[in-house]
């Protein structure tokens, strides 16, 4: 950015709740937040806030069924364009990491703030690309295909992409195995995939096989 | 942001598949539903937009946004059916529907409106609340749009609720056993109101200009192109064919009651009206079909008949300079045609007219036939002067001829800058026409230098710079309009040489300003000629200066030496009649000078072939005048002296009487055998010395006008005037006058003379430098580079071509096509 000291001035607009003007409620939790920074990311902020409703009326938002943590990793983006996992713990899990980033990804779309679903998504992409040796993966590969909105196939794909590439590994585990019986529809989504590898391989190993007689072909006919 | 302590991150709900969802989809549902209605009920103020926005979420994560699109839609479209149709078509009363056409009913027509509004705002309100409630359902249905927006099969909820209210109010039937639609009822009730405004009531635009939203923001299809809009579907087009049929009436009535001013101020109204309209009242969309509309039927058909309006039309503007009806009309024409062709044709048309009456009025007076012979004793002295006043009314008919084109050239220039907008096509169309009416008279050129001549004689008298300047110019702006630009040369030059000899210029300042006018205007070959009779002037100066250094070197002592003033001029660049020697064909003998006129003469020529040795000089006394001092012997014995000024002629014939003892006369013969002056000039010279009653210095026997052969002349020493110097003009001689009838002919014969030269020495240029040239390409050359002097006649181009033939200079190479070569 051309202007470093924005990044203080927004530092201070999150954490201080200066000149704010609306409040964001969960958990019994008030982040107070100005319009000019969410309502312009975000359109259910928009919308909530515009003429006709109670949250126009009393420019507060309860978010019931939202989690604290998360809301905060969203507000952050809002104003700094990044979110951190977790703050206060030094050392998290990795599943906690995944979560944490399947909980943003999950708010940013249900919030419409999409350049904050694609940062999430690719790193629980990253994530799950480094991390599919740990047991708890395909737990979290679980909560992904899951909690992926039916519109969004990207992410879908890369946790199918990961599982297959590494199957044996997969179902070498025990809730592995549970997961793929808990969940036909991904445990197809594997198989297809390993499937279409395999057949990519044998194609692959036919090609070579081609290339080699060619060779011993033409050997012959020099000899 | 005081972050509290961290509880452990929650795994986001499992199971959010297909199959547990079904109950979760009825509660959601029931609530949005019921949420839904009251926002209908405009009773929203307390449902949280988050429990909506929820629930909308939660469905469609459940993947049952389909189902959530179609139940939100059949909620809509029953809302729409039950509550806001029956709304709309209460708003229907019954005089809508009988009143179709009849406006002019008065009764009717008032109630109609106030059922016209009531149903407008009734629909006005139903569209607007309409739309406010689906911005709503957008917003909470926002997610649901999102996935929706992926499915091209479906369109917005926004737009689906528009089509909803298109299909359920708009085309519902306003009764159950008719076919007529709310729309249609919208239509006629805005295409009355129209009606009524445009035979000038007033009406309510905004609320009409609201339902007409309504129409611009509904579509026909789904995809909503801009060409599907029903404000073009539905209404745009009925309103374009009322329209037209209103204005082709308005048109014929404004023809049969009004003149031309009232039909332009009409017209003009009429586009300002319907621009506002469709600004203010309906949509800009339509302002340029409407615009069509008007400039078809309005303007375009009736156009040509309110130019030629008898009595009102274009040619009375023109004739008294109604500049803002003419701009009216020029703008209502400009609409309609780039050419402007009905209005230049108005315009040319007047213009060569008012031109034509100068000519013919200026023709009239040159052609009066002379007054009537007074009867009667006292006739002598009237009859001289009536004598000399046709010359001089022709004279001044030439110069108020240049005056009456340049005041019409002002009239229609004032027209064109005020009411035309300077438009090219329209100063090139005016243009056109006085070229054309002062090329119709073939005196054109003759009177324009008669202006000329006039103005440099006496005109510019006392006149500022500026005005000199700005009274030429108008001078030269006419001669930009003469065609035959060497007819123009050749009086200018007659002209100018008699102010230069007779020395009758009031400024050479002024003379010069013209030539160099005239080359800006025609160019540089044009005012050669011209400028070379300067130069010879010029050095006629230094000659004489230096003649008379050269007799007082001589130091020859007689006093009674004779100051001789000469002008050398060049043979070739002076006028022919001028330089000529030769009177219809033949050689006439010099003039027999009086003997110290011959000695000055032989003196100068000796002088002057000294320097100039090889050059022939040929005197020419005929433009020349002298001073002379005569005595005269009264009878009483004292002595009287005048100094006359006279013409060489009249000196060489006073002379004589020199010699001739008091008492004793000479006849005209006598005169004539001494002299050998040319029997024309004799008589007119004898006139201006014996019969002008104010310049008798020799008495005539018998005392006639006429001058007879055997008349006789005495010198008469009863000579008075009140003044010592006495100038004697030389009757119908010296000034510069409208030519007569006969001196027209030789004018045009040696312009056609010169012309033939012209042609002549064009195609053997043009030859020289092709070789090989077509008759086509040679003729239409020839015209090109001839076309700035004069525009030659083709048959004469043709007869030269012959003759060059002829003589040999040019072959026929060809035959088909015909074409020349040059002959070296």
């Amino acid at each position: 950015m051309g202007f470093p000291d924005l990044e203080v001035v927004m530092k201070n607009l999150l954490h201080d709740g200066k000149y704010a003007d609306m409040i964001i409620s969960c958990q019994e939790h008030d982040f107070k937040c100005h319009r000019a920074i969410i309502c312009s990311q975000s359109d259910f902020f928009d919308a909530a806030l515009k003429d006709g409703f109670k949250e126009a009326k009393t420019s507060q938002i309860y978010l019931p069924d939202d989690d604290v943590d998360i809301i905060a990793c969203v507000l952050s983006f809002c104003y700094l364009q990044d979110y951190g996992p977790a703050d206060d713990s030094t050392n998290p899990e990795p599943d906690e990491i995944a979560r944490n980033h399947l909980g943003v990804y999950i708010a940013a779309d249900k919030f419409l703030i999409l350049p904050l679903r694609t940062l999430a998504s690719s790193r629980i992409s990253n994530w799950a690309k480094s991390n599919w040796r740990l047991g708890c993966f395909p737990n979290i590969a679980q909560d992904i295909w899951c909690a992926t909105p039916p519109h969004e196939n990207e992410l879908r794909d890369t946790i199918v992409e990961v599982a297959s590439d590494n199957v044996r590994h997969f179902l070498a585990q025990d809730n592995g195995n549970k997961v793929l019986i808990e969940n036909p529809e991904f445990a197809i989504a594997v198989l297809k995939r390993v499937a279409e590898n395999n057949n990519k391989l044998r194609e692959r190993n036919n090609e070579l096989v081609d290339q080699k007689n060619a060779l011993i072909l033409q050997r012959r006919r020099i000899l | 942001m005081a972050m509290r302590a961290r509880q452990k991150i929650r795994a986001p709900r499992k199971g959010l598949g297909a199959a547990s969802g079904a109950d979760a989809f009825e509660s959601n549902w029931t609530n949005l539903s019921s949420s839904l209605k009251r926002i209908h009920t405009k009773n929203a103020s307390e449902l949280s937009f988050e429990q909506l926005y929820r629930d909308s979420y939660n469905i469609v994560r459940f993947q049952r946004g389909d189902e959530l699109y179609e139940r939100t839609k059949q909620l809509e479209k029953e809302w729409l059916c039950e509550e806001v149709q029956k709304q709309v078509v209460g708003g229907i009363s019954s005089s809508l529907l009988l009143a179709k056409e009849v406006v002019d009913v008065q009764d009717q027509a008032v109630e109609r409106r106030a059922a016209g509004e009531r149903f407008l705002t009734v629909l006005k309100e139903a569209w607007e609340d309409h739309q406010l409630c689906m911005k709503m359902f957008t917003d909470v249905l926002m997610y649901m749009d999102r996935n929706i927006a992926q499915d091209p099969r479906r369109v917005s909820i926004y737009s689906a609720a528009m089509a909803l209210f298109r299909d359920h109010v708009l085309r519902a039937p306003i009764q159950s056993d008719t076919t007529t639609t709310v729309g249609d009822v919208l239509k006629s009730t805005v295409l009355f109101m129209i009606q009524l405004e445009r035979s000038g009531h007033m009406i309510d635009r905004a609320l009409i200009r609201h339902c007409i939203y309504m129409l611009e923001g509904l579509y026909e299809t789904q995809a909503e192109e801009e060409s599907s809009k029903l404000y073009l579907t539905s209404f745009e087009p009925e309103f374009l064919e009322t329209s037209t049929a209103f204005y082709k009436a308005e048109g014929k009535r404004l023809l049969e009651m009004a003149d031309a001013a009232t039909f332009c101020i009409a017209a003009l109204d009429r586009i300002t009206e319907e621009k506002e309209r469709c600004l203010y009242t309906l949509s800009s969309i339509s302002e340029h079909k409407i615009k069509e509309v008007l400039d078809n039927e309005l303007i375009r058909n009736n156009l040509a008949e309110v130019i030629n309006l008898e009595g009102t039309g274009v040619r009375v503007m023109l004739d008294t300079d109604r500049l803002d009806i003419l701009g009216h009309i020029y703008a209502l024409s400009a609409r309609v045609d780039a050419k402007k062709a009905h209005l230049t044709a108005a315009v040319q048309k007047r213009v060569v007219e008012m031109g034509r009456e100068i000519n013919t009025a200026s023709v009239a007076l040159t052609q009066a036939p002379a007054p009537p012979k007074p009867n009667g004793a006292d006739a002598g002295q009237k009859k001289e002067k009536e004598k000399e006043k046709p010359v001089s009314q022709l004279t001044s008919s030439a110069i108020k001829w240049v005056d009456d084109v340049l005041l019409l050239k002002q009239k229609f220039d004032n027209i064109w800058r005020q009411s035309f907008q300077s438009d090219q096509i329209m100063q090139t169309a005016i243009t056109a026409s006085f070229s054309e009416f002062i090329n119709s008279t073939t005196r054109s050129s003759e009177f324009l230098s008669l202006f000329f001549d006039e103005n440099l004689k006496k005109g510019i008298k006392g006149k500022t710079e500026a005005e000199v300047d700005s009274l030429l110019d108008n001078g030269i702006t006419l001669l930009r309009y003469v065609k035959d630009k060497d007819l123009f040369e050749a009086y200018y030059k007659k002209h100018l040489s008699r102010r230069l000899l007779m020395k009758r210029s009031v400024s050479m300042d002024a003379e010069r300003q013209m030539i160099s006018k005239m080359k800006m205007e025609v160019g540089n070959q044009f005012t050669q000629r011209l400028e070379a009779m300067f130069k010879d002037m010029t050095i006629s100066e230094d000659l004489t200066g230096s003649y008379k250094q050269y007799i007082e070197r001589q130091g020859d002592p007689d006093v009674k030496r004779i100051d001789l003033d000469i002008n050398v001029l060049t043979s070739t660049m002076w006028p022919m009649e001028i330089m000529s020697n030769t009177r219809d064909g033949q050689v006439e003998l010099p003039c027999i000078f009086p003997r110290e006129i011959e000695t000055a003469k032989h003196s100068f020529e000796k002088f002057y072939l000294s320097k100039h040795s090889g050059r022939k000089l040929s005197w020419q006394p005929s433009m020349g005048t002298a001073d002379i001092r005569a005595t005269f012997q009264r009878s009483n014995g004292k002595t009287q002296r005048h100094e006359l000024n006279v013409s060489t002629y009249a000196m060489v014939i006073l002379l004589l009487f020199n010699d001739i003892p008091t008492g004793e006369s000479l006849t005209f013969e006598e005169i004539q055998a001494r002299t050998r002056i040319p029997d024309n000039d004799l008589i007119r010279n004898l006139q201006s010395l014996a019969v002008a009653p104010k310049t008798r210095v020799l008495k005539k026997d018998p005392m006639s006008k006429d001058v007879k052969p055997t008349d006789k002349f005495f010198f008469n020493n009863d000579f008075q005037s009140p003044f010592m110097k006495v100038r004697i003009g030389v009757v119908s001689g010296g000034a510069n006058k409208v030519e007569s009838q006969d001196q027209r002919k030789e004018t045009e014969k040696k312009m056609n003379d010169e012309r033939g030269a012209s042609i002549e020495a064009a195609v053997v240029r043009i030859m020289k430098q092709r070789k090989k040239l077509i008759h086509s390409n040679l003729i239409s050359e020839v015209l090109s580079q001839l076309s700035a002097r004069f525009v030659p006649d083709v048959n004469m181009v043709k007869r030269r071509i012959e003759s060059l033939i002829d003589r040999e200079y040019l072959e026929r190479v060809a035959e088909d096509p015909p074409t020349y070569g040059y002959v070296a």
